[in-house]
Order: structure tokens, then C-alpha cells, then sequence
């Protein structure tokens, strides 16, 4: 379990990104610095790693609420469809916004997305370029919309 | 006639054969026992005149009258002779015998030339006296047929009884051997129904080894072996539909794991090169750009791969198509440069298939007879004809075409026929066409020469069949 820290501003949404793959990781954390993105950025290596984040199970590694969950779908351990299933059957977590960030192209993944309410589907582009933009939109998108503040209880 | 069962058509054949029979014994046994009684009956009347007319004879010719009533009463013996007439030479009846009521007045008038004659219901019969060579007169003895008559008519009558005792014994045996016969013959039908109304395990229970008991034998025969590779059929397509589900998820793993380490080794050459930023010597920028192409080309083979392994095994949904609209939606996808003219000849059908294999096929086509076009007026032009139940479509253009010696190389996979460094491209294509029409029950077929244009050929069904997946 990682924590990378851009910025410690209480407003900001805090995002859970659950991958396993380092370069992806890396990615994603230089795609949030060429844009600029200063919202914490918490890192889960597979879907068991991410629930512990998010129940609190290690004081230390608690991602706070509001929070955003950017996953991968295939990950060792618990996959990303797994982990979905999960999260909407409980109670605390199952209002959190999340959005699918994969290389699988496979039409029953997305299907089974969707059907687990995800906010978006994402396909990672192959040049880094694309992958900076996409993260600018969604950044955007992060800023325009209003989350809930306290935590669901 | 036709559409009688076979029942009623033996029942019928069996019963006009019986009354045949029947109908032949009594007209025919009878009547032939009357003739053979006759006969008996003249030749009894011969023997006893002859006898009669030596006795009367002797009794004539020696004026014995009392040898001569002896005569006559020996005659009597025999209840049948109910008439004897004795006349001698000069015309005299000279000993006569009656039982007769009424004694026929033709009695005289017989000729005497040994002729039976039948009056009523007696034979007369008249024959010469003679008496050692001296003609003595004539004798007519009659013959009464009434005993004789009483027993043909007995005779007719038991043959009567007997033939319809026959008739009706042979009617209810028909029916019998019919009902043996189509008890099986109903268990067959019986069986064959509810095999087509989709009933399995059934079976028919034999009884009899005759031609229709072989036969079921030999239907439960079929029964097996048809219930075996049903069977079998259902155990195959479970293999199969495990083995496709097995390449599905291994088509999944490759498509996944195998680009993973390609992003990464395309972005950490980005960011390298990022780092480095001005103080990378141009040498390394051009190396990097290859090493990005080459992963472009990389996962561009593995899309293709994917692609092609997907073809046939996708359940995928019949639609509407209009292929006129669909070719139009292609061109304009494909956007061709001013130079190439793509022209659409015929009407195109409307047709209910699977659509994206077929938009697939006219995808690749289409941007194959595009790409290769290296004429300064280029020319596509699409068409279409009907074979029984396919179309058969037509893409042909006047690009650099293809030599004849590579006609069945371009539809392997990972085929090209130039260096993907001079026409970026994964040999995927043709290979998906194939496979995609061939898939279907349609042939592709390629007319080419080199610098001579290309000419594709293809055939598609015109209806969806039932059992493809």
C-alpha cells in the first residue's frame, strides 16, 4: 500500500486509483502533474488492497471521504468486477463514484461496468498523450461535480 | 384406392378372393357331380335294357310270356325304373309296367337309335329286341330322376351352406391375420410419430419374425443408433462449447497481457524522451519513434489476431439489412481520396443476415481495393447478382492488383505482399474475409493480374439457416 500526496486540501476529492501494473501508476501520476491535478492520490494494488483502504482497516492508509475510485479491471487477487460487486452491496461504499480505466476492450467487461453503475468506462489510449487529455477531461469533470461531503454512515 | 389403409385393402383383397372361391365351388361342384350322377344313371339305363331286352328276347322268341313278365318284374327291382314297355315287331304292345301317372304319349313316337331322351322327370330309353339275329321288336325303359334330382338338389344345398360357412370363416380369418399383421405395422407408425414429435427413447416392442417384424426390428435398430449419436452430438457440442469458451478466455488473457507490457514500453520511450527533453540527440528521437511504431505494429497484429480468432464464434444477432445504406455508411467511413471513385451498379438487396460480418467483409475490402489503388484515376465499383440462394457480390477495382501466383497466399494470416514498413498493414484482413464468408457457407474467390486491378468475388446466403450459431 502506497500514498502519494499532490496536495492536502480538505475541498479536494480524494482519488482511490486501484491498479497493478507500476507503469500505469506512473502514468497516471504524471498525467495528474502535467495537468496540474493537486488531488490526493491514493494507490491500491488490487481490489482486496482498495477495500482495506476504504473500510479503514489500517488507520494509516484510510482514504477519506469524498472520494473517487479510478479502476483497473484485471488485477491479481480481486479484479476490478469483483471489487465493483462488492462496494455496491455495501452500504458505506456503495455511493462512491467510480470509473473503469482499462486496456480490455471486451464488450461483456463493459456490460458488466454498467451494470455496476459506473460513472465511466474509460479505455486507456496507447500514447501518453491521449492518456494526459483523458485525465484533464476527467478532471473537469471532478471540479463540476458536487459531492457529498461528510461520510456516509 | 390410394388412401385406403392397408388394412382395409388386405380385408378387401382377402374377402373377394374367399367369395371367388365360394362362388366357384358352388357353381362348378355340383353341377359337376350332376353330370357324373347322369352318366352313372345312362349307363345304368343301358346295362339294365340290355339285360331286359336279351330276357325279353329269349321270352319273345320262344314264345315264353311267362320268361318275359320274369323279365319285367326283374326290372322292377330297381325302384328308379318306373316305366317298361315291351313292342314286338307287328307294333303290338305285348308287356308293359307303369309307375307313372301319366305315361308321355311321345312314348311311341322315340326313336329307337339307343338316344336317351328326357321327358319330364324320367330318361327314356328304347332299344331293339332282337332274338339270335331276327329283330323281335323294341323295348323303351324309362328312368326316373327324381331320387337322383333330390340328391344334387341335397348336394346343392350342403355346398350352398358349406361355401358361406367358407365366405364367412374366411372374412373373420381376414380380419385375423389383417389385425396380426397391423398390430406391428400400428406400433411402427405409433413410434415413428412420436419420434417426429421430438419424443426420445422410444422403442417398438416386436412381436413376430415375419418382414414387418424384421423391420422394426431393424427401426429399433435405427432408433439406437440414432439415440447414440444424439448422444454423441450433444457431447461433442458440449466439448465444443467448452473449447470456445476456453479460446474465448484465452483470446481475452492474450489481448490483455500481451498489450500491457507494449503500453508500458511505448509510454517509458515517451517519458525518456520527455526527460530528456532538448538534450536528446536525433539519433535517439528517430529510434524512439521507430520503437513506437513498432509497438503500434505490434498491437495492431495482436488486435488483428483477436480479431480474427473472434470470427464465427460470436453469437451474433440477425438484422435488417439495407446494403445499399450500409455501403454508403462504409465509403464514408473509409472517406476515400478525390482521385478514387467508388460506384455502386445494381440494386442492392434488403436482406435479413447477420450484419456485422457482412459490413466487416465490405470494410476490408473496400479499404484494401482503397489502400492499394496507385492509379491516378482509381476506380472501385461494387455489384451484385443472385445464385439460388446467395448473392454473390462483386468488388472490383483498377489498383496494382494482385499476381496470380499469390492468389491463395493473401487470404493467410499475417500475409502481405509488401514490407509493413512501406504499407503499414497487418495481413489480417483478407484472412477475416475468408473466414467470415466461408463462416456463412459463401465462397471468396480472387480474379487478379498484376498492375491489372483486383477482383473479388464473394458469395453470401440470402437467408439466415436455422442451425448456424
Amino acid at each position: 500500500m502506497e500514498i502519494f500526496k499532490y496536495g492536502d486540501m480538505a475541498n479536494l476529492v480524494n482519488i482511490l486509483l486501484v491498479e497493478d501494473d507500476e507503469v500505469d501508476i506512473m502514468n497516471v501520476q504524471r498525467a495528474f502533474k502535467k495537468n496540474n491535478i493537486n488531488n490526493p492520490l491514493f494507490v491500491a494494488r488490487n481490489g482486496l488492497e482498495a477495500l482495506d483502504a476504504l473500510r479503514g482497516n489500517n488507520p494509516l492508509t484510510k482514504v477519506p471521504s469524498p472520494r473517487v475510485i479510478l479502476l483497473d479491471i484485471n488485477m491479481p487477487k480481486m479484479g476490478g468486477t469483483e471489487f465493483l460487486n462488492i462496494i455496491r452491496k455495501d452500504p458505506e461504499l456503495r455511493a462512491i463514484s467510480v470509473f473503469v480505466m482499462t486496456t480490455s476492450n471486451e464488450e461483456s467487461d463493459k456490460i458488466a461496468a454498467y451494470d455496476l453503475n459506473v460513472a465511466g468506462y474509460i479505455l486507456k489510449p496507447l500514447s501518453f498523450e491521449g492518456f494526459t487529455s483523458a485525465v484533464a477531461i476527467l478532471n473537469h469533470y471532478w471540479q463540476l461535480c458536487e459531492m457529498p461531503q461528510g461520510v456516509i454512515q | 384406392m390410394k388412401s385406403l389403409s392397408i388394412r382395409i385393402k388386405i380385408i378387401v383383397g382377402q374377402v373377394l378372393l374367399i367369395a371367388l372361391v365360394s362362388v366357384f365351388i358352388y357353381s362348378y361342384y355340383p353341377r359337376q357331380q350332376e353330370q357324373e350322377a347322369l352318366k352313372a344313371i345312362e349307363s345304368k339305363i343301358k346295362s339294365i335294357s340290355n339285360m331286359f331286352s336279351i330276357g325279353v328276347g329269349i321270352g319273345m322268341g320262344e314264345t315264353d310270356f311267362v320268361a318275359v313278365s320274369e323279365a319285367l318284374e326283374w326290372t322292377q327291382g330297381d325302384k328308379a325304373v318306373v316305366f317298361v314297355s315291351v313292342i314286338n315287331s307287328k307294333g303290338q304292345k305285348i308287356a308293359a309296367f307303369s309307375a307313372l301317372e301319366k305315361v308321355p304319349e311321345e312314348e311311341v313316337s322315340l326313336p329307337a337309335n339307343n338316344l336317351m331322351v328326357t321327358l319330364g322327370n324320367t330318361i327314356y330309353y328304347k332299344t331293339d329286341i332282337a332274338y339270335q339275329g331276327m329283330p323281335m321288336g323294341s323295348l323303351t325303359v324309362g328312368y326316373s330322376l327324381l331320387q337322383t334330382q333330390a340328391a344334387i338338389n341335397a348336394l346343392k344345398r350342403t355346398t350352398l351352406y358349406f361355401c358361406i360357412a367358407l365366405f364367412a370363416s374366411g372374412v373373420v380369418l381376414s380380419f385375423v391375420i389383417s389385425n396380426m399383421i397391423m398390430a406391428n405395422v400400428r406400433k411402427l407408425d405409433n413410434a415413428v410419430k412420436a419420434i417426429s414429435s421430438g419424443d426420445e427413447n422410444v422403442f417398438v416392442e416386436v412381436t413376430g419374425n415375419d418382414e414387418i417384424g424384421k423391420l422394426a426390428k431393424a427401426f429399433n435398430h435405427m432408433l439406437h443408433r440414432l439415440d447414440k449419436s444424439r448422444k454423441d452430438l450433444v457431447r461433442y457440442s458440449e466439448q465444443l462449447k467448452k473449447q470456445n469458451e476456453e479460446l474465448n478466455s484465452f483470446s481475452y488473457v492474450v489481448s490483455h497481457d500481451l498489450k500491457a507490457p507494449l503500453r508500458a514500453i511505448f509510454k517509458l520511450s515517451e517519458w525518456i524522451e520527455e526527460d530528456l527533453g532538448s538534450n536528446i540527440p536525433a539519433d535517439t528521437k528517430k529510434n524512439m519513434q521507430i520503437l513506437r511504431g513498432r509497438v503500434f505494429r505490434l498491437e495492431a497484429l495482436i488486435n488483428g489476431l483477436l480479431e480474427y480468432s473472434k470470427v464465427g464464434r460470436m453469437n451474433l444477432p440477425v438484422e435488417k439489412v439495407d446494403l445499399r445504406m450500409m455501403l454508403k455508411e462504409i465509403i464514408d467511413l473509409l472517406n476515400p481520396p478525390p482521385h478514387i471513385a467508388v460506384t455502386i451498379h445494381g440494386k442492392m438487396p434488403v436482406f435479413e443476415t447477420k450484419k456485422l460480418p457482412l459490413q466487416q467483409v465490405f470494410m476490408n475490402l473496400l479499404s484494401n481495393a482503397v489502400k492499394y489503388n496507385d492509379k491516378s484515376e482509381g476506380r472501385i465499383d461494387l455489384s451484385v447478382s443472385e445464385i439460388g440462394h446467395y448473392y454473390r457480390f462483386t468488388v472490383e477495382d483498377n489498383g496494382m492488383g494482385i499476381a496470380p501466383k499469390y492468389h491463395e497466399k493473401v487470404f493467410q494470416i499475417f500475409q502481405t505482399l509488401q514490407s509493413r514498413d512501406q504499407v503499414e498493414g497487418t495481413g489480417v484482413g483478407l484472412s477475416i474475409i475468408k473466414k467470415s464468408v466461408e463462416d456463412m457457407g459463401g465462397t471468396v474467390l480472387l480474379e487478379s493480374e498484376e498492375a491489372k486491378g483486383a477482383k473479388f468475388i464473394f458469395t453470401w446466403p440470402k437467408f439466415e439457416t436455422v442451425n448456424q450459431h
